[in-house]
């Protein structure tokens, strides 16, 4: 997750990581149709609160439900890219 | 042994190293709190007047210091936690949060990461430092200085 750090550390004077969906927000908020984008670097703005995402994890879309706490996070930052390590024995012993 | 703010009890040392013993307070911000109210470099905390105490303590009780930090920042954690961040599972997991390797070390992120962040020493006098004195070590200090 080392590149979304830095990707978070943003100049100010740049503004947020605004980023055209190619769907009407306001729509997909009424109708409760996920968006589905690969863009894990887009900033949550305001105006997408209430909207569902499917984020990109490399393999399958991970379902964000934006809410008012995640404005300023990425949506990258909900969609984890890694399977949590768990120690299996195996049966080959 | 004085009383500054909470409960932390001050020795005889200079001001300016005492104020280390707060929670939040490091060497810069001591050094502008005793430049702000014009305590010089060796006065000691016995030595302060009751007026200077109680400026102090005025200081103190508007910074952001022990339990209102600690407060912020387990509040943080959580937040990050709740709203399902990925900085919030590495806290709840335990692992390192900026990064790091964890195929190998971790020790420190696995020891103290937690929802609820704990501190580094569980032993008494490790995390009171030069600058507190214990709480059982107080009453007796009250009662040598009462025979004195």
């Amino acid at each position: 997750m080392l590149a979304n750090r830095i990707l978070r550390a943003r100049s100010i004077w740049k503004g947020p990581n605004v980023v055209d969906f190619g769907v009407d927000l306001g729509e997909a908020i009424k109708s409760q149709t996920p968006v589905k984008t690969m863009v894990r670097s887009a900033t949550i703005l305001p105006r997408m609160v209430g909207a569902q995402f499917l984020v990109h994890n490399g393999k399958n879309y991970a379902s964000v439900n934006v809410t008012e706490d995640m404005i300023g996070h990425k949506l990258g930052e909900f969609a984890p890219t890694r399977k949590a390590f768990h120690y299996r024995q195996t049966k080959n012993r | 042994m004085v009383y500054i703010l909470g409960v932390p009890i001050k020795d005889e040392r200079p001001v300016k190293y005492a104020l280390l013993g707060f929670y939040g307070i490091g060497r810069a911000v001591a050094e502008k709190i005793c430049a702000r109210l014009s305590f010089h470099d060796t006065l000691k905390v016995k030595e302060l007047t009751d007026g200077q105490l109680t400026s102090l303590s005025q200081l103190l009780s508007n910074m952001t210091i022990e339990g209102d930090l600690k407060r912020q920042r387990d509040a943080n954690i959580s937040r990050f936690y709740t709203i399902r961040s990925y900085r919030g599972l590495r806290h709840a997991a335990g692992l390192p949060v900026h990064g790091q390797n964890t195929r190998t070390n971790a020790k420190t992120a696995k020891k103290l990461n937690r929802l609820q962040r704990r501190t580094y020493s569980t032993n008494p006098i490790g995390t009171l430092g030069w600058n507190r004195v214990l709480p059982t070590a107080v009453s007796i200090l009250q009662k040598i200085k009462n025979i004195h």
